[in-house]
């Protein structure tokens, strides 16, 4: 088993990677192009599309190999308590542009993980980094300012204010703000928002007459347009496939400027599918971290189960 | 289901009209006639214009606590500690009244910001309490009691008469320390206009700007808020902070111009009215100002009714508080009805 898969090949012209773009009709020299839709395709073909799944995947890894640079975020022993679980001393490194996948049974230490690293928890033992600065005591909203969010799973409950329209959540999260809102500026950039996240709803609807899936969507347009990490706690959990589809083409949009993605699922395929390199977490614990590509569902499950 | 319609509309009014139904009735119980009784209340508020301007004297100090709660309510702070808040502001106005002598305008305008000063300060501590994981409710109410034991204290101790302290209260300001007031009654125009100004500010500030919207947001959902980058500390803080200063605003106003001293029971409950003024108004912006000055005339004019009949002028307290009640429990049409569905499926 490879631990940090170390890249075996650069460069976009393996021929297999050419042949997979050439079968789903995308320019040899656009890279973004190839979209999700068709590796959706290829999941419905079954055995017969396994070998382009794994052809797709191999594609995917390889442009985040590309632009992994230098470690992003790194937690060097970071020991987090909570009343509940405690995370032993954990280590992990995660470059600029990857994609990395946390799995688990819920509640074994992969939320406290993702929290500890958006600065809602407390690391309380080891250090916490951010592009290389010492970000171990600062807090959420300090972190946040260093191009860092969090998306949490409850989208009504931690993420969108009931009772509060579009264009107040926009006019909310804007960096900076006048001391009074320009609400006709704040109405037509909503709407800008809505076009463009394809969101269904009006600038005056409130966030819970939205779907699950236009939340998701909308909570994806607030986002600031240059980030440098993502945390996202189950982010298409309860969605349509179209949703995903397009949840998932987002973060890899933002993967292509660098920003690195972490994210919990309990979907061992969308983890395996996905990420670049998986964690798999067990009674607080840590696994060693595995190359998404070399790995499966079933070594995963050991790993869940706790063995090594 | 088609009578829903008519009956949302028309809802918010029936708990209004239930209560003066039930204080009717309590009426006749003791033997009077509510036409009588209401009858005495109303001309006790308009029969002459200085009834009128006294019900709009004791209006001001009601309305401006009650203004200063929208904006915690809007920031889902249940600010109680405002009735401490409001003596906090007689005092600190009492203070320099009775420390300064200066020119009229001066003085006034420093009893004013002392005034303010004193209740932003005991809002502030609520605020810091509230950090520290005490509830607003519970600082603010343990608070409340402070506050009336540091007025005993005064006026018995350090701002005692010369004569000795009664413990009714302080001597009288100077002329030039009081709000002047028109003719002989206890309406101060100024007053008035710092209420208006008091009532714009928050008017923007709740509408217009971007500390409202944070607000607003930390009111409805305080998790969500602050993972959208809201600082519920610092916000929290800045809304006791300003609520306390219109209240410590109206204790100003209360002691400079409704009394000319400071009194044992400066504020006789006006924080705690204002409470219910905002729950009567279902803590909307424009309604405010209205149910607070239908409470003063209500109340204004139930001192009539005690000289008209032989009933205690209580009889206000009672007919507002049972209103408060009766909207507490029926004035959300949503809640009600959900009630009654509930009933019928469960005799399913």
């Amino acid at each position: 088993m490879r631990l940090r898969g170390a890249p075996d090949h650069r460069g976009g012209s393996l021929p297999e990677v050419v042949e997979c773009k050439r079968r789903f009709g995308t320019k040899a020299d656009d890279d973004d192009a190839l979209g999700w839709d068709p590796a959706m395709g290829m999941q419905q073909k079954g055995a017969a599309g396994l070998g382009l799944k794994l052809l797709f995947r191999q594609h995917c890894r390889q442009r985040a190999t590309q632009a992994q640079g230098a470690s992003l975020l790194e937690l060097k022993g970071a020991v987090i308590r909570t009343p509940r679980l405690d995370l032993a001393p954990t280590d992990l490194q995660i470059g600029a542009g990857e994609v990395f996948g946390l799995a688990g049974l819920e509640g074994s230490g992969q939320e406290l993980l993702l929290k500890a690293c958006a600065g809602l928890l407390p690391v309380v033992e080891g250090r916490r980094f951010l592009a290389g600065s010492d970000i171990t005591r600062l807090g959420y909203h300090a972190t946040c300012r260093r191009g860092v969010r969090y998306l949490a799973a409850g989208r009504l409950e931690e993420g969108l204010v009931s009772g509060l329209t579009l264009t107040e959540h926009l006019a909310l999260v804007t960096e900076e703000p006048a001391f009074f809102v320009d609400w006709p500026a704040n109405r037509r950039q909503t709407a800008e928002r809505i076009k463009r996240y394809q969101v269904v709803g009006t600038p005056e609807s409130t966030v819970e007459q939205l779907s699950g899936g236009n939340q998701q969507r909308f909570l994806f347009g607030l986002l600031p347009a240059s980030l440098r990490l993502i945390l996202l706690e189950h982010p298409t959990r309860g969605l349509d496939l179209r949703s995903t589809d397009w949840i998932w083409q987002q973060l890899n949009e933002r993967r292509q400027d660098g920003t690195a993605i972490l994210f919990i699922s309990a979907d061992l395929d969308e983890i395996i599918e996905r990420s670049d390199r998986i964690a798999v977490f067990s009674a607080g614990h840590m696994s060693r971290v595995v190359d998404a590509l070399h790995t499966s569902v079933d070594e995963l499950g050991h790993l869940i189960g706790g063995q090594q | 289901m088609k009578p829903a319609g008519w009956l949302e509309r028309i809802w918010p009014s029936l708990p209004i009209l239930a209560a003066l139904l039930l204080t009717s009735l309590l009426l006749i119980a003791f033997g009077t006639s509510p036409a009588v009784a209401f009858g005495a209340i109303l001309e006790g508020v308009f029969s002459t214009p200085e009834r009128m301007l006294t019900a709009l004297a004791f209006w001001i100090p009601l309305a401006l606590a009650s203004v200063g709660l929208l904006v915690t309510f809007q920031a889902g702070l249940w600010n109680i500690g405002i009735e401490g808040q409001f003596i906090l502001g007689a005092l600190g106005a009492s203070w320099v009244a009775l420390s300064f002598q200066l020119p009229a305008p001066l003085q006034i305008t420093l009893e004013i910001l002392a005034g303010m000063v004193g209740g932003a300060l005991w809002a502030g501590v609520v605020a810091l309490f509230k950090r520290w994981g005490v509830h607003e409710i519970f600082g603010g109410l343990a608070l409340n009691n402070l506050a009336i034991i540091l007025t005993n204290f005064l006026i018995a101790g350090p701002w005692q008469p010369p004569e000795g302290g009664s413990f009714r209260g302080t001597v009288p300001f100077r002329e030039d320390a009081l709000l002047p007031l028109l003719g002989s009654t206890r309406f101060s125009p100024l007053s008035l206009l710092l209420a208006a100004l008091a009532f714009g500010l928050v008017v923007l500030a709740l509408r217009n700007s971007a500390w409202g919207l944070r607000l607003k947001a930390l009111g409805h959902n305080p998790r969500s808020a602050f993972l959208l980058g809201v600082s519920s500390n610092r916000e929290a803080l800045l809304a006791m902070l300003f609520c306390g200063a219109l209240a410590g605003l109206g204790g100003a106003v209360r002691v400079l111009s409704w009394f000319d001293s400071l009194r044992q029971s400066i504020s006789g409950g006006i924080g705690y009215l204002a409470l219910m003024v905002v729950i009567l108004a279902a803590f909307r912006l424009y309604l405010t100002p209205l149910v607070a000055l239908f409470f003063a005339s209500v109340l204004s004019g139930s001192i009539v009714l005690q000289l008209r009949t032989q009933l205690h002028s209580s009889l206000g307290d009672i007919l507002t508080g049972v209103m408060v009640l009766f909207v507490l429990l029926f004035g959300d049409f949503g809640r009600v009805r959900s009630l009654f569905k509930r009933k019928d499926q469960e005799d399913v």
